[in-house]
């Protein structure tokens, strides 16, 4: 018995690791309707994520749990034979939170940590569609532009849940499975002012 | 082998206590991490699935390594591996000591935690919770409607009198403040589009309508003819903002402005409001997670479980392991100390019962290793004294022989076998009697008797034996052997050869004889002899008829007389033998010119002489071998009684016994049975006309030549005389071979 070769415990655990890592990184969603505009002052943003709410995400927003859509957005200068520069990265954070006594949900955006608006809602399908949407997001100051050059903007949504539920922790083990991230979606423009 | 599989199960043992600590390291950084971390980030998140997943991992392979053990403990005991069956009992103990509680537990935790959770979900406590928030929520309509009431009577007021002209404004404002004091408003704004600024009256203590308030969907709503409400914080607790459009009077679908009433909903309502609402969340969100939270429960219960399984049975095959790897040591080390290889040590550490009994164990074969060179020492001087006995006995020129109780040859030496003529191995473990002829034997089993009759122990007795053809003279002492604890151990019989000594003392005896004789008697016959001639000479011409008579009787009187003289003569040179003087020489030679002699002599006899190519030198006196030729030449000549007689005369060499043996070969008439032990003695003779002195001097000399003489019969007819001569010992080869050439030579 003992003169056999001895058993590969090291492929077994590289098998086992391989393949919860491949669960726990799964992507789903994507970037959709997206638009790049400005308004003389700055390049402004629009986009918004499609397939990307789980279900029971309302059942969720109705127990008072506060569900975030963060939306990554990065503007860059494309450079020949070169590695793109960036030129700004913002992060912005859409939450739902339903108050139960007012029976209204309220969806607040916040660009870089700094609260730009908040909006009421009574129903949650209107709460939902606010909240995967990325609405005029300055990203970069139009006069720093320069004319006839390449840019392009890479925006990536993530939905997560508000830990701070203080029951969520139990259901920690689940709950990577329950949030949803979308890749990176790239738009490109010349800028032709 | 077992070096290997010691260190293999080492390293398992080991793998198996990192696995269980890291998985209580790991479970207690993941419990932390709960606690501590509020911010859960992308990385975060995949930090704690790796933490579960290596877990998941660790524990499986836990199980797999226990399970192994497991599934290998039962095929050794298939294979009726020694202290498998113990380990198995052992295990199954000690599984079952913690599997029955543990599942026991399992099932009821399981049991407790599902009711516990579905008693946090009861009815009543659901029902109250969402009456209170409904009371809550209607609180908020209320104050709501009531101020949304104040405002379309405001707005009406405005719309009825048309107020909103420039010139009615004055009546406008008394109105607005009577209002915000008769309704108790706290704030109370009156905005039209064709002015600039707005009607405002408020309480002092009112906080103040936010700027925020009219958004573009408010505002949206407000110009559609909508009312609209927008409920903000203070500090002062939550301010319920009515906004309520104002008709225009001419065309009454026509906004031109709006009357906004804040109202004030007391911070401590606030806060009790929002307790319940958190309350509620809280209930809501348990009442979600209900399932998962069950879920993680049993999962947790499970995980624990399995531990207290697994390491329940793991302790249990390490504990066996602990009982019977001693106990198969042990086994092992009992089968090589039977092998026979006492060096085997058990190398087993330990401080209990198990460690003392291996000690104990090692100890007993030390000792008996110990005991084992003693032996082995003892043994191989005893061997040392046997050989040494052996070579004294072999060296020994008197025949020893032992006999056991039951009369069975146990030894015989070299001696023994030469004088009895009879071959050690053939007599060994056999009874004494077999291999010796029935005359002898019975010569000594009436010693035999007499020693065991006697009961004196020893019994020395002189013996004539008859060996084949060889009469042998020999002193026999049997001596009783005794243990210390006087037990009969058997006998030891001593055989002294007398046969040369006896006969050279013979000898010695009818020399003196012989020598007294011929004085006695030589003396006597001359005066005798002269006497005759005397009377012959002086009497015999004057006897006349008497005298032929008295001729005849003188005659015969002198003949007789020179008879007896040679007679003497004969007695005297036996009498005067000479002194033997060994020398090397060649015996083929020495033998050689006799028979020549007897040729010529004897025309009608054929004498033949096959001399042996190989005879080395010899240690003898050539005149006294040529001597010993004639006598047995002159016996086979007497002897012949046929026409055509025969004479060979051989000679041959035997190595094996380093000896020479010189036979002389008669077809005469040979020597009656029953006289062979007696020819050798003097003055015995089968011969009228002998003197019975010839075969006596051939023993006398070769007595002196350190030799023997054999008489026997022909293989027909005759007789065969053997003489058998040493061959001197260190004879070196180079001088033998150049003796031999040189006797070919000749």
């Amino acid at each position: 018995m003992g003169t056999g070769r001895a058993f590969p415990y090291p492929c077994l655990v590289a098998v086992f690791l391989l393949f919860f890592s491949l669960l726990s990184c799964a992507k789903d969603g994507r970037i959709d309707e997206v638009m790049v505009m400005d308004d003389t002052r700055d390049i402004l943003v629009y986009a918004r994520a499609q397939d990307f709410l789980k279900e029971g995400t309302e059942r969720l927003i109705y127990a008072g749990v506060t569900v975030r859509c963060t939306f990554y957005v990065n503007f860059y200068q494309k450079r020949p034979y070169w590695f793109d520069r960036r030129l700004s990265d913002q992060v912005v954070r859409n939450a739902v939170k339903y108050d139960n006594i007012k029976k209204t949900i309220y969806v607040t955006v916040r660009l870089d940590e700094k609260e730009m608006e908040t909006s009421e809602f009574h129903d949650v399908g209107s709460a939902e569609h606010s909240l995967i949407e990325l609405s005029g997001v300055p990203v970069f100051e139009v006069g720093r532009l320069n004319k006839a050059e390449n840019y392009y903007v890479r925006i990536k949504a993530k939905i997560e849940k508000d830990d701070h539920s203080r029951f969520i922790r139990y259901i920690m083990v689940v709950l990577p499975f329950m949030e949803s991230e979308t890749g990176w979606y790239r738009k490109e423009f010349v800028w032709k002012d | 082998m077992e070096i290997r599989e010691k260190r293999r199960r080492k390293r398992e043992r080991i793998l198996i206590i990192v696995t269980l600590l890291v998985i209580i390291a790991l479970t207690y950084v993941g419990h932390l991490f709960f606690e501590k971390q509020a911010d859960w980030g992308a990385a975060n998140n995949i930090f704690f699935v790796g933490l579960l997943n290596i877990n998941a991992i660790l524990i499986l392979f836990l199980i797999f390594l226990i399970v192994r053990n497991v599934v290998k403990l039962v095929f050794e005991r298939r294979r009726g591996i020694l202290g498998s069956k113990l380990r198995t009992k052992l295990v199954t103990a000690f599984v079952s000591l913690s599997l029955i509680p543990t599942v026991i537990l399992f099932f009821v935790s399981i049991n407790f935690l599902s009711n516990s959770i579905e008693n946090w979900f009861s009815v009543k406590t659901g029902d109250a919770l969402n009456k209170t928030l409904d009371l809550a929520h209607i609180h908020y309509q209320q104050t709501e409607e009531q101020t949304k009431f104040y405002a379309r009577q405001i707005a009406s007021d405005i719309t009825l009198n048309q107020l909103y002209d420039i010139e009615r404004m004055d009546f406008l404002a008394s109105l607005a403040q009577l209002k915000q004091r008769n309704f108790r408003l706290g704030c109370l704004r009156i905005a039209f589009d064709n002015r600039e600024e707005d009607l405002v009256f408020q309480d002092p203590g009112f906080p103040g309508v936010p700027g925020n308030i009219l958004t573009a969907r408010v505002r949206e709503d407000l110009y559609a003819g909508k009312e609209a409400a927008v409920v903000r914080p203070s500090k002062f607790g939550d301010l319920v903002n009515v906004l309520v459009p104002v008709f225009s009077h001419a065309t009454p679908h026509e906004v031109i402005g709006y009357v906004l009433i804040g109202s004030l909903i007391p911070q401590n309502i606030v806060d009790k409001m929002a307790v319940v609402s958190s309350t509620s969340e809280a209930y809501n969100q348990l009442r979600l997670f209900k399932t998962p939270i069950k879920l993680s429960y049993i999962i947790t219960l499970s995980i624990v479980t399995l531990l207290i399984i697994f390491s329940a049975t793991w302790f249990g095959l390490f504990l066996a392991k602990g009982v019977t790897e001693p106990i198969q040591d042990l086994a092992e080390a009992t089968r090589r100390i039977a092998e026979g290889d006492l060096d085997y040590q058990i190398d087993i550490a330990a401080e209990d019962e198990i460690g003392v009994l291996v000690q104990s164990f090692n100890q007993m074969t030390r000792d008996l290793k110990k005991s084992d060179r003693n032996l082995q020492l003892a043994n191989a001087h005893l061997v040392e004294r046997r050989k040494y006995m052996e070579a004294v006995l072999l060296h020994v020129s008197a025949g020893i022989l032992s006999l056991n109780q039951a009369g069975v040859v146990t030894t015989m030496n070299r001696a023994a076998e030469m004088m009895l003529g009879i071959q050690a191995e053939k007599v060994l473990g056999r009874p004494f009697a077999e291999p010796l002829a029935a005359e002898n034997m019975s010569a000594i089993s009436d010693l035999l008797d007499t020693v065991r009759s006697s009961g004196r122990g020893v019994v020395e007795k002189q013996l004539e034996l008859l060996i084949g053809e060889r009469p042998l003279t020999v002193l026999v002492t049997i001596t009783v052997i005794h243990e210390s604890t006087g037990a009969d151990l058997g006998m030891v019989m001593v055989f002294e050869d007398l046969t040369q000594l006896q006969q050279m003392e013979r000898a010695a005896a009818w020399r003196e004889v012989a020598r007294r004789m011929a004085h006695e008697i030589k003396n006597p016959l001359t005066p005798v002899q002269l006497c005759a001639q005397r009377l012959q000479k002086r009497y015999g011409g004057n006897l006349g008829d008497d005298e032929q008579v008295f001729r005849e009787c003188t005659d015969t009187i002198i003949n007789q007389v020179e008879v007896l003289k040679n007679l003497v003569n004969e007695f005297s040179r036996y009498a005067r033998m000479p002194v033997t003087t060994l020398a090397l020489n060649d015996l083929n030679q020495a033998i050689h010119d006799p028979i020549l002699l007897f040729q010529d002599a004897h025309k009608d006899i054929v004498f033949t002489f096959t001399p042996g190519e190989d005879i080395p030198p010899l240690h003898l006196d050539v005149e006294q071998i040529r001597r010993v030729m004639v006598n047995l030449l002159d016996n086979a000549v007497a002897a012949m009684n046929r026409p055509q007689g025969q004479v060979n005369v051989a000679t041959r060499h035997d190595p094996g016994t380093g000896k020479v043996r010189v036979s002389v070969a008669d077809n005469g008439c040979g020597v009656p049975s029953g006289h062979t032990m007696k020819i050798f003695e003097p003055y015995y003779s089968t011969k009228r006309s002998g003197t019975g002195l010839g075969l006596a001097i051939v023993n006398s000399v070769i007595a002196d030549h350190h030799g023997s003489v054999i008489v026997q019969a022909g293989e027909s007819v005759g007789t065969v005389v053997v003489i058998e001569l040493p061959v001197p010992e260190s004879m070196p080869e180079q001088e033998n071979g150049k003796q031999v050439a040189e006797v070919q030579d000749l």
